[in-house]
């Protein structure tokens, strides 16, 4: 397997990065790591004329406002935002989920921004086609589903790790473009339809994340579920925050992500409100883990059943929300 | 016994230090001048009729030198049997019709792979689909889809047989009929592949003249040469084969394969050179695996735990041909036979078409699944008599000096000493049942612990069936050591060197190999039917002794003195009590020159298992003898359960074997602790997904191959059984497939303990463990 051939830009401002885009219309593909644009323009899923590299943009190290926001580039390399202090001290949630981002090699390339911009993945698609499943299917542009044959949408899973902690944490994102720079939160940028994940428009890049700092009485985990350490996406992945009151008993606001499961992270609201205002206790965790587990639809995939997954989202987020719980009052991870 | 000085020594391996520097060159490393690329236009339908190939506008291409059909070739078909109960059944390029979604149908040479792929995607090929059918339970019925009609001395109404094997000693059903408990348990294994990281390539070269040439990915280049010889109708000597580093294998790369023959034939075509290269998804998606059996387990013992009668039926999912599928179902009783006493036994063994890619073999070739089906039911029924897994397996277990019912020796066996090591070592008694009851710090993790047993033969009649080795002394006294064994990883060449070392008395470093070229080194077995150690280096032992003979008379002769009295020493010989009188191999090799019409000292060896039995034995009645050298091995495994999440992981795993004696103990190391990780992906994760004969995973990050993450501690007891003596023929035993075939049996039983769920198919899932334990409903085909 290899690259098709295409043309190469390597503009070193995101400014001409996103005038390039407008010349180059929707022929044109962003690559900041290329971790995932590479290894599918390789089996021939998508066919860019022009490969617009944001390598050589300089990236702004981690900054923390006066009014507590982190303000991350997205163009950061995902091994950075794991090694970060800053990040760590304020965001460890994101932390703990980059560092579970695939394989210590791909850490080193991809960036935040790349993550989340990733595209939905499907075993039936994310493979060649050249004697394998011909014939398009939705999210090649045709009309059909291999994975359920009867079915009338794509059923492509999302499934970037950064994702789900960054809902969770109330992230917004920058967006720029030849309009301008507007900032949305993270949840806007998905269309929840798993043909095209993303609402980017084609001449615009997310450009920055800003999280609210957590506090000293929160507490947070990422629980990333998958059969092999290392390199695999996952099958369920569950981003927790429990931000305590002041006696660090009484949870006053609760964050349930969950990602890997459908075409975009999705949050569980009715496991949310039952945690708020009340005083945590196991019994209630587990009251949580069932809710979201019943409030969340999720897609089989990747080999897993329907019913394990639900099983596991439980599992995970009672895993999840339990290590939440212990790390209230611990600032940073390290 | 006189001491050895490399036999038995963990001596580091002679292609250690090419392969860590990168040096070592593989077949993608070869770059010959105007070689043209290379690639193979396959099947998109598991079961159609081929209308008509349109190959026009490619050839219009620029670039494109050449495309072959089953127009161009010669109509001869191949196949992993070629006997006259089972004759070849593939042709290298489908004719007519395909059978399995991949199935080569046409290939094209061009200047560049850009070029080669696009001429591809300009050929039209017009199919009529067929009914197709996957499953080997429908296949067989009456009325299926026939992919080939059932083989002609099979009587039973069945469809799609591609072969049978039966065999019975005893009788069963009075054995039943004699026996206070009968067990009757159905076992599946699934769709798994080697792994092997170099995918395959060949490089072939023709030169005018008719010589072919030929460096290809392989096992052995003897039988690729036989193959392709007859495909091609060349004679033998007109092909050459020869060695590439090999970048694993694993049972993978023994038969000829198409994109062999089509590379050769693009060459003697455009009279350049072509590499094929398939590419990761290739190998996924069209290339052989290893095969899913069916296994159907009746067995009737005695109150004691004596076992008195097994019934066995195995039915082999095969594919579109019959690959090695009628092999895997002859072994299968194999496999069966010999660990334990089996006063009354039947077997029988079908092998299936469907419209499934063909299977090959793979390290164990059908042994870890039979041995998970034999050793699950063995514990649960000592579980139902109460005995304990240890006393019930030493109670059945062979002994040295046993006649096997086939008319094989297991000659002297270790079994019962491995059984008992690996048990003591583990502590397995103590822990067994322990696991299930007791409660862990955050209470969701079981531990257990289970045994399992196999053996497996070491080296057996296929063909070229021998080996031959040569041994050239050099003017300066060392020596080069000439066989056609192909190094797949496995340290082919470093013993076959420890052996001549030994022999000779020669350093190690100073033994130098000419290895795996059909033309100029001697004729060998192949490095698959786990033959290496004992046949060829038998061969290897052979020309050395000629080698240390022809150098004692000469220097009895030079000093006049009794051979008996001489001794060797780094390249030396001297009357023993006066080592400071010494005469050097150099100056012997000058005096045989001199004195003895020229030679400069040449040894020749030959080895054949089973010297006298003419043939393999019967793959239809498993009549005739099928081995003289019985490995065995008894393997512990301990592993942790999430009970929440139902993943399992493998904390330890202790292989206790009868290797013989080991020729380089740090290579059965190795082995040992290769088989381990091979069998932990079998048990826990790795698993070609299908659906309609389509693979949905063709690739390593779908294809759950365990990193270093899952990666088990692996511990083992080296039970000694034979020896060596210089000068003198060896019996040892095989290291290679045996020891990844009990351990799966072995981490069923320990899940088992820790759980209390029996797992009849593999892979262990965390969906089966947690449907075991009634946490959700039953799993759905998904993907």
């Amino acid at each position: 397997m290899h690259l098709p051939r295409f043309e190469y830009f390597q503009p070193s401002t995101v400014e001409d990065a996103i005038h390039l885009l407008e010349i180059q219309k929707s022929g044109a593909r962003l690559a900041a790591g290329g971790t995932d644009l590479y290894p599918r323009m390789k089996y021939g899923l998508t066919r860019p004329e022009s490969i617009i590299s944001l390598r050589d943009i300089p990236v702004t190290p981690p900054t923390l406002s006066q009014d507590g926001i982190l303000n991350l580039d997205a163009f950061m390399p995902i091994k950075e935002v794991v090694n970060s202090r800053v990040i760590l001290d304020n965001a460890p949630l994101l932390s703990e989920a980059a560092g579970r981002v695939a394989s210590e090699e791909i850490r080193y390339m991809a960036t935040l921004g790349g993550n989340l911009c990733q595209e939905s993945r499907c075993l039936y698609y994310n493979q060649g086609h050249n004697f394998q499943f011909i014939e398009p299917c939705f999210k090649r542009g045709g009309d059909l589903c291999y994975f359920v044959p009867k079915g009338k949408k794509c059923l492509a899973v999302y499934m970037s790790d950064t994702a789900p902690a960054l809902m969770c944490l109330n992230a917004k994102v920058n967006i720029l473009g030849s309009g301008g720079e507007k900032q949305i939160p993270i949840e806007d940028i998905y269309s929840g339809d798993a043909k095209h994940p993303l609402e980017l428009g084609p001449t615009e890049i997310l450009s920055q994340i800003n999280i609210a700092k957590l506090t000293g009485s929160a507490g947070w985990a990422y629980k990333k579920f998958s059969l092999r350490g290392g390199v695999e996406f996952a099958g369920v992945g569950v981003a927790t925050v429990l931000q305590m009151g002041d006696g660090k008993k009484v949870c006053e606001q609760a964050g349930i992500t969950v990602g890997a499961i459908a075409a975009s992270p999705l949050r569980a609201s009715n496991a949310e409100s039952l945690l708020k205002g009340k005083e945590i206790t196991d019994s209630l965790l587990k009251e949580a883990a069932k809710a979201a587990a019943e409030e969340i639809k999720v897609v089989p995939h990747h080999g897993y059943s329907t019913p394990y997954l639900q099983e596991i989202l439980r599992v995970q987020t009672h895993r999840a929300l339990g290590t939440a719980y212990e790390r209230v009052g611990v600032v940073s991870q390290k | 016994m006189a001491e050895l000085d490399f036999v038995g020594k963990s001596i580091l391996r002679k292609d250690g230090p090419d392969k860590v520097t990168g040096r070592a060159s593989y077949t993608g490393d070869i770059k010959l001048p105007r070689m043209l690329v290379g690639r193979i236009l396959r099947s998109p339908h598991p079961h159609a009729k081929i209308l008509n190939i349109d190959i026009s506008q490619a050839l219009k291409l620029k670039g494109v030198k050449a495309v072959i059909t089953s127009e161009d070739t010669l109509g001869i078909k191949a196949g992993f049997v070629e006997t006259p109960r089972y004759p070849a059944d593939q042709y290298p390029l489908a004719k007519d019709r395909v059978r399995y979604v991949g199935e080569e149908i046409l290939a094209v040479a061009a200047t560049d792979a850009y070029v080669a792929e696009e001429a591809l995607s300009l050929i039209r090929v017009d199919y009529d689909p067929l009914p197709a059918v996957f499953d080997p339970d429908e296949a067989m019925k009456e009325g299926a889809p026939e992919i080939h009609p059932t083989h002609p001395k099979v009587k039973e109404p069945l469809s799609n047989i591609a072969g049978k094997t039966q065999s019975e000693w005893g009788d069963v059903e009075l054995g039943f009929s004699e026996s206070d408990y009968v067990r009757e348990d159905r076992f599946e294994s699934h769709l798994r592949t080697h792994g092997y990281l170099e995918t395959q390539i060949t490089v072939a070269s023709y030169e005018p003249g008719n010589k072919l040439n030929l460096w290809t990915s392989s096992m052995g280049p003897f039988l690729k040469r036989a193959k392709l010889a007859r495909l091609l109708d060349l004679p033998v000597s007109s092909v050459r084969v020869r060695k590439a580093y090999v970048g694993g294998a694993f049972g993978g790369k023994v038969d000829l394969y198409s994109h062999e023959f089509c590379a050769a034939l693009l060459s003697m075509k455009t009279g350049r050179p072509v590499k094929i290269e398939a590419s990761r998804e290739e190998v996924f998606t069209a290339y052989r695996h290893g095969q899913p059996l069916i296994m159907e387990v009746k067995t009737g013992v005695k109150k004691d735990g004596t076992l008195l009668a097994q019934q066995i039926r195995v039915i082999n999912n095969c594919g579109g041909y019959r690959g090695s599928g009628v092999v895997v179902i002859f072994l299968g009783w194999g496999y069966t036979m010999v660990p334990y006493r089996m006063a009354n036994f039947k077997y029988e063994g079908y092998a299936v078409y469907t419209n499934n890619p063909v299977r090959g073999p793979q390290r164990g070739h059908g042994a870890p699944q039979m041995r998970f089906a034999v050793e699950s039911q063995l514990d649960i029924i000592a579980e139902e008599l109460g005995i304990d897994p240890i006393e019930i397996r030493l109670k059945n277990a062979r002994e040295s000096g046993e006649q096997l019912p086939n008319g094989d020796n297991v000659h002297n066996c270790g079994l019962k000493e491995c059984i008992q090591s690996a048990a003591e070592h583990t502590q397995l008694k103590e822990k067994y049942g322990t696991g299930r009851t007791t409660a862990s710090p955050n209470g969701h993790i079981r531990n257990g612990i289970g045994i399992g047993v196999s053996s497996y033969m070491s080296g057996s009649l296929i063909y070229p069936n021998s080996s031959s080795v040569s041994v050239k002394m050099n003017d300066d006294g060392t020596a080069t050591l000439l066989t056609g064994a192909l190094d797949v990883g496995q340290g082919a060449e470093t013993i076959l060197c420890q052996i001549i070392a030994e022999e000779l008395k020669i350093p190690f470093e100073e033994i130098q190999v000419i290895a795996a070229d059909t033309e100029t080194t001697p004729v060998d077995i192949g490095s698959w039917i786990s033959g290496n150690a004992y046949v060829t280096g038998n061969a290897a032992r052979m020309a050395g002794t000629e080698v240390r003979k022809k150098l004692l008379d000469l220097a009895a002769e030079e000093m006049e003195a009794n051979v008996k009295d001489l001794v060797m020493e780094n390249k030396s010989v001297w009357v023993a009590g006066s080592p400071d009188k010494k005469i050097s191999y150099r100056k012997l090799i000058g005096a045989s020159i001199q004195k003895r019409r020229g030679d400069p000292i040449i040894g020749e060896g030959h080895w054949r298992t089973m010297r006298d039995e003419p043939f393999h034995p019967s793959l239809a009645s498993t009549k005739g003898r099928w081995s003289e050298n019985y490995a065995f091995d008894a393997q512990v495994a301990e592993v942790e359960v999430d009970t929440e999440t139902g993943q399992v992981r493998l904390l330890r795993a202790v292989t206790a074997h009868d290797c013989g004696f080991p020729i380089n103990p740090l290579l059965v190391e190795g082995q040992v602790d290769g088989q381990v990780s091979m069998a932990l992906g079998h048990a826990l994760m790795e698993e070609i997904l299908m659906k309609d004969g389509h693979t949905l995973n063709p690739n390593w990050l779908e294809y759950r191959m365990p990193t270093i993450h899952e990666t088990a501690k692996s511990e083992h007891i080296n039970v000694i059984t034979e020896s060596y003596e210089v000068g003198r023929p060896y019996r040892t035993k095989e290291v290679g497939e045996g020891l990844v075939s009990a351990l799966l049996g072995a981490i069923a039983n320990a899940i088992y303990d820790a759980t209390g769920v029996r797992l009849y198919s593999t892979p262990f899932s965390p969906e089966k463990i947690l449907y075991g334990l009634g946490k959700i409903g039953r799993n759905q085909k998904v993907s």
